[in-house]
């Protein structure tokens, strides 16, 4: 409770809210809050920075330098990433499932009961956020209230577009064209990540492997002369 | 020297032995073309291979051991390890408890050829060698283990794809699973998935649910393919839907798949061979170097501050190899 109390005093409204909003995207529930994880970062950012300290004569630099590639990698390593990763396996998710729903709606022509009948029958993330929602508004709410609960926990635009022309289509004959539609789009756009996705591996691997092999060619080359130098 | 003369004795006349049994073979197999034109069949029709004699008693070796072995239930636990391989699960190769004690017999075989080497070459081996060598040979099978269902599964993969097309041919026909199944099973011939098949079409003639027998055709060759089929199949007899249709995209949806692996494989062996290539250049300069002015490193290890530096490249490498590693995974499918 003091952890929480800690968190809530020193950081913005602005930021909790934003790494709330990074934490349920990335699909984990109870496990960590928001307070949990911005406490941790902190007392882990001083921790690494009083050690960097110990270093003699440019621990301030190097500590502060450390510190900042810490605060801001941590985001990215556990909440960027991971949401990434997700949103890619999201939409193979969400192409199976606009197969289902497509074969479901030829049977049934109400979309409440073909998507609650298609999300019993696959088991995946998609399908368990869904239920969820079904779950929670099952009696009472509409497809409003079922696409905010979606909305909380998918970060990806194209996802929540589909569920959206979905919800508000008022046109029955219309789903089997809208979900060919979205299928081939999303097909096109899965291919489009992955290749863009490539494109900046060739990049990033070849200019890493370079600039690695130049630091360590130098240090094998300079290390023994420099240290002649300096035991002179 | 003694012990020596009489290795090489016994290993030449083993030669000479396994020579003249090859001609005599030799001679056989030209009697026998000889013959075939005057008799009705062959000579040795019947016979099976030695190889196959010796692996069918070895394998009949491995399954009375495994009926007597003592502590029989944990040695089982300890066999589930294994039971996620695919390899072990077929039915003509060995089981995972079988597995388990081809094992136990390999570092057995490998201790007393330690003791016979210590014998024969008068060498002082102490204890610990033969723990290091038991470890060793009791580890190596796993290995072996690791590549062979590495290809087992490929060729698995690459069965299940056609076993998904040829399924989606049969639904052309009838929407019936029943009748599809066994329609596939007609037409499949040498395949590692037949045994599968024949117990997925005797699942459902014994009236099992279709979800329940593709889930026991999956727990068979356990590969995402076969997950993918039983989700569909499941998803299909949960909604009622027509399988034709869903057959159709489980096809389309595996070979979008495929393609993209496929353009993926290409751009990652393309930055694989670069950044290896990258990866060995500091090495190749520290060899021309060390040839080349073998004095000039001697401070890098006789000095404290020298090992710190080969102790910070060290570090540098292995950053530079878990990026690498981080960057390719990134582009996974």
């Amino acid at each position: 409770m003091n952890g929480v109390f800690f968190a809530k005093k020193l950081f913005s409204k602005k930021s909790q809210e934003r790494i709330k909003k990074k934490l349920m995207a990335t699909g984990v529930k109870d496990s960590i809050t928001n307070y949990e994880f911005l406490n941790v970062r902190l007392i882990l950012v001083i921790l690494i920075f009083m050690v960097c300290l110990l270093i003699p004569k440019i621990g301030f630099i190097v500590g502060f330098s450390f510190a900042f590639f810490f605060y801001w990698g941590m985001e990215y390593l556990f909440l960027d990433f991971p949401i990434n990763k997700r949103n890619e396996r999201l939409e193979w998710e969400l192409l199976e499932f606009l197969e289902m729903l497509d074969l479901a709606l030829v049977k049934k022509n109400n979309l409440l009961e073909a998507l609650q009948s298609v999300s019993a029958s696959l088991d995946n993330d998609l399908m368990i956020i869904l239920k969820d929602a079904f779950q929670k508004y099952e009696l009472k709410g509409s497809f409003e209230d079922i696409f905010k609960e979606l909305e909380t926990k998918i970060d990806n635009d194209f996802i929540l577009s589909v569920f959206k022309s979905l919800f508000w289509n008022t046109n029955g004959d219309m789903y089997h064209e809208i979900i060919t539609e979205y299928m081939d789009d999303l097909y096109g756009r899965i291919v489009i990540n992955k290749r863009k996705q490539w494109n900046q591996m060739l990049i990033k691997g070849i200019g890493v492997a370079i600039f690695f092999s130049l630091i360590i060619s130098i240090l094998l080359i300079l290390a023994p002369y420099l240290l002649k130098m300096v035991l002179n | 020297m003694q012990a020596l003369i009489i290795t090489q004795t016994i290993f030449s006349v083993l030669l000479v032995i396994v020579i003249l049994f090859l001609m005599r073979q030799r001679r056989i197999a030209k009697y026998e073309k000889r013959f075939s034109y005057f008799s009705l069949a062959s000579v040795y029709t019947d016979k099976i291979s030695i190889s196959d004699s010796f692996w069918q008693d070895f394998r009949l070796l491995l399954k009375k051991i495994s009926r007597k072995l003592p502590f029989l239930p944990f040695f089982e636990k300890w066999s589930s390890l294994y039971e996620n391989y695919n390899i072990l699960r077929q039915k003509e190769k060995i089981n995972a408890l079988e597995f388990l004690i081809l094992k136990f017999l390999i570092a057995i075989y490998f201790l007393i050829f330690l003791v016979l080497i210590q014998i024969l070459g008068k060498l002082n081996f102490q204890g610990y060698h033969y723990l290091i060598g038991f470890a060793f040979s009791f580890t190596l099978p796993n290995l072996f283990l690791l590549v062979l269902e590495y290809f087992w599964n490929q060729k698995l993969n690459k069965q299940g794809l056609c076993f998904i097309l040829e399924l989606n041919d049969a639904f052309k026909q009838n929407d019936s699973v029943k009748l599809a199944v066994a329609n596939v099973l007609k037409r499949t011939n040498n395949n590692l998935l037949k045994a599968s098949i024949e117990q997925l079409d005797n699942d459902l003639a014994y009236g099992l649910e279709i979800d329940k027998a593709f889930w026991r055709f999956y727990l068979q060759n356990h590969i995402p393919i076969f997950y993918k089929l039983y989700q569909y199949m499941k998803a299909c007899y949960v909604i009622d839907g027509s399988y034709k249709t869903s057959l159709y995209y489980l096809k389309k949806n595996l070979f979008q798949k495929e393609a993209l692996k496929q353009e993926y494989i290409a751009h990652f062996h393309f930055v694989k061979i670069i950044c290896f290539g990258l990866f060995i250049i500091p090495f190749l300069l520290l060899v021309w170097l060390y040839f080349s002015f073998s004095d000039y490193f001697n401070i890098m290890y006789t000095h404290p501050l020298g090992i710190l530096s080969i102790i910070f490249i060290l570090l540098l490498y292995i950053l530079y190899y878990l990026l690498l590693r981080f960057i390719m995974e990134d582009g996974k499918l």
